[in-house]
């Protein structure tokens, strides 16, 4: 008979239960993220940034979206711990690797997502550093983020920097949104190609929109 | 044909294991790879084949290549090489007892190592102790009622769709290329098959909560790493189980956690 009780004493977060997790943390962060490349679209406005400001004056003034905020910061944190726990966990896995290297066929995306979530994580760092650091008053910068996002976007180098973000960011929702559905249980075969070239869609316009305000503030568009 | 060998070599469990390298003439491009091993057994038993460590100063090992093996038809799972980088060698869809030497060309360098995973440890030279997926076949991937004598088919009314699903599930031999190529050394491809097998069926899906996560837990327990979607388990299987099954078993973790069984 099965014992109804074998599986109590085991740890209360299982493997599966993580990959849920990491992958609701980043339908959340997905979802946020075409939200804040539209509203950046109001930078390329030629108004002298009073849609913008007035966009930046609601989200720190307004007490719910304060809340989400934390939200949204609790929820990247997690999202990067739960992922990073995984990532670990899955290399004591195989504590002894082959001697050649792996030829089946595989997606690139899945790789490469530990790395690209890494170098996002700098990327963020240095974006926090850039904007969100200065209206906390942890960093010295100029309280305009309109008239900031122009300084700083129109220094080449910190602007290529962020269209190689932008990449990384493309690569990693690529992979991330198909994943998503596997891991909700949702892929199946009569709608798995859907998902995967919505995926490419979906991180292609998010990634187009954040890079055209880079672009066009460096080219005074 | 002739090749170059290069073989894992470990006299137990706990002793460190290396490369030796042999040199086969004269293989028929129709001998299976097993075959060319079995020649290269009876080569060593007669000491007729020169081998060499090339890689670590060892002294060479004289006693034959250990590797596991059956059925050699591709149905039972017991045979199970790491091949130049693939879990059953260079085709798509076989065991290894089904790759022939003429996927091979003349003169090549093959590498051959075991599976590498913390749950399946080398007990000697190519033969590894699987017994971790008969732990987590225990642990739930069974329904625990007494079935009695065969039923006529048309007794219990399933769908065409179910009854396809289950039986593709259900031809996992149970072989471990899914962990063997896996990154992360996941079992979830040989869960998700017996785990879909039986929930899709309705002799199945009265226990499905319970099973799957007794199951999951298990092979949690047992070291096993988890699905980051690369999907190397799908594109190595010999019996092509897909990964929709690792999607089946998450919405059934799902289910489970929701408590959607005690409706």
């Amino acid at each position: 008979m099965v014992d109804n009780n074998s599986y109590m004493n085991l740890p209360k977060i299982h493997s599966i239960t993580k990959k849920i997790l990491v992958a609701l943390l980043g339908a959340f962060l997905s979802i946020f993220l075409l939200l804040h490349a539209s509203a950046n679209l109001c930078i390329l406005r030629q108004d002298g940034g009073a849609w913008y400001n007035a966009f930046c004056d609601f989200m720190g003034t307004n007490y719910i979206v304060k809340i989400f905020e934390l939200v949204l910061l609790g929820a990247l944190l997690l999202h990067i711990a739960l992922s990073l726990w995984l990532a670990i966990t899955n290399r004591l896995a195989r504590p002894k690797g082959y001697h050649k290297p792996q030829r089946s066929k595989t997606h690139t995306g899945s790789k490469l997502q530990i790395w690209t979530g890494i170098l996002l994580l700098a990327g963020l760092i240095a974006h926090f550093t850039d904007f969100y650091f200065v209206k906390l008053g942890l960093v010295d910068g100029n309280l305009n983020f309109y008239e900031q996002a122009h300084e700083k976007f129109q220094i080449p180098h910190i602007a290529i920097c962020y269209l190689v973000f932008f990449v990384v960011v493309w690569f990693h929702m690529r992979h991330g949104f198909a994943a998503i559905f596997q891991t909700f249980g949702l892929y199946n075969y009569k709608y798995g190609k859907a998902i995967e070239i919505i995926g490419v869609i979906y991180a292609t316009v998010v990634c187009l929109m954040f890079t055209a305000v880079v672009v066009g503030v460096y080219f005074g568009l | 044909m002739n090749f170059t060998l290069h073989i894992w070599r470990q006299e137990c469990a706990n002793a460190k294991g290396h490369f030796e390298t042999y040199k086969i003439e004269n293989i028929s491009p129709d001998c299976s790879f097993l075959e060319m091993l079995d020649i290269l057994n009876e080569q060593l038993i007669t000491g007729s084949t020169p081998h060499s460590s090339l890689l670590t100063p060892h002294s060479p090992i004289s006693h034959p290549v250990c590797f596991d093996n059956d059925c050699r038809e591709g149905i039972c799972g017991m045979c199970g090489l790491y091949i130049n980088g693939r879990p059953h060698g260079n085709d798509d869809g076989i065991t290894t007892c089904q790759l022939h030497m003429r996927k091979f060309k003349d003169g090549d360098d093959i590498w051959i190592e075991p599976w590498r995973a913390k749950a399946f440890p080398v007990i000697r030279d190519l033969v590894v102790d699987r017994s971790a997926f008969d732990k987590i076949i225990q642990a739930g991937g069974y329904i625990s009622t007494t079935t009695g004598g065969v039923p006529d088919a048309n007794t219990i009314p399933i769908s065409k769709h179910a009854a396809d699903m289950a039986m593709d599930a259900a031809s996992c031999i149970g072989c471990g290329a899914c962990v063997a190529a896996c990154k992360n050394a996941s079992a979830m491809l040989f869960v998700g098959a017996k785990v879909s097998h039986l929930a899709l069926l309705p002799q199945g899906k009265i226990e499905a909560a319970d099973r799957v996560k007794k199951m999951v837990s298990k092979m949690d327990e047992l070291g096993f790493g988890s699905c980051t979607n690369t999907y190397a388990c799908e594109a190595e299987c010999p019996k092509l189980i897909k990964r929709q099954n690792i999607s089946m078993l998450n919405r059934q973790w799902i289910s489970a956690l929701l408590g959607r069984d005690k409706k």
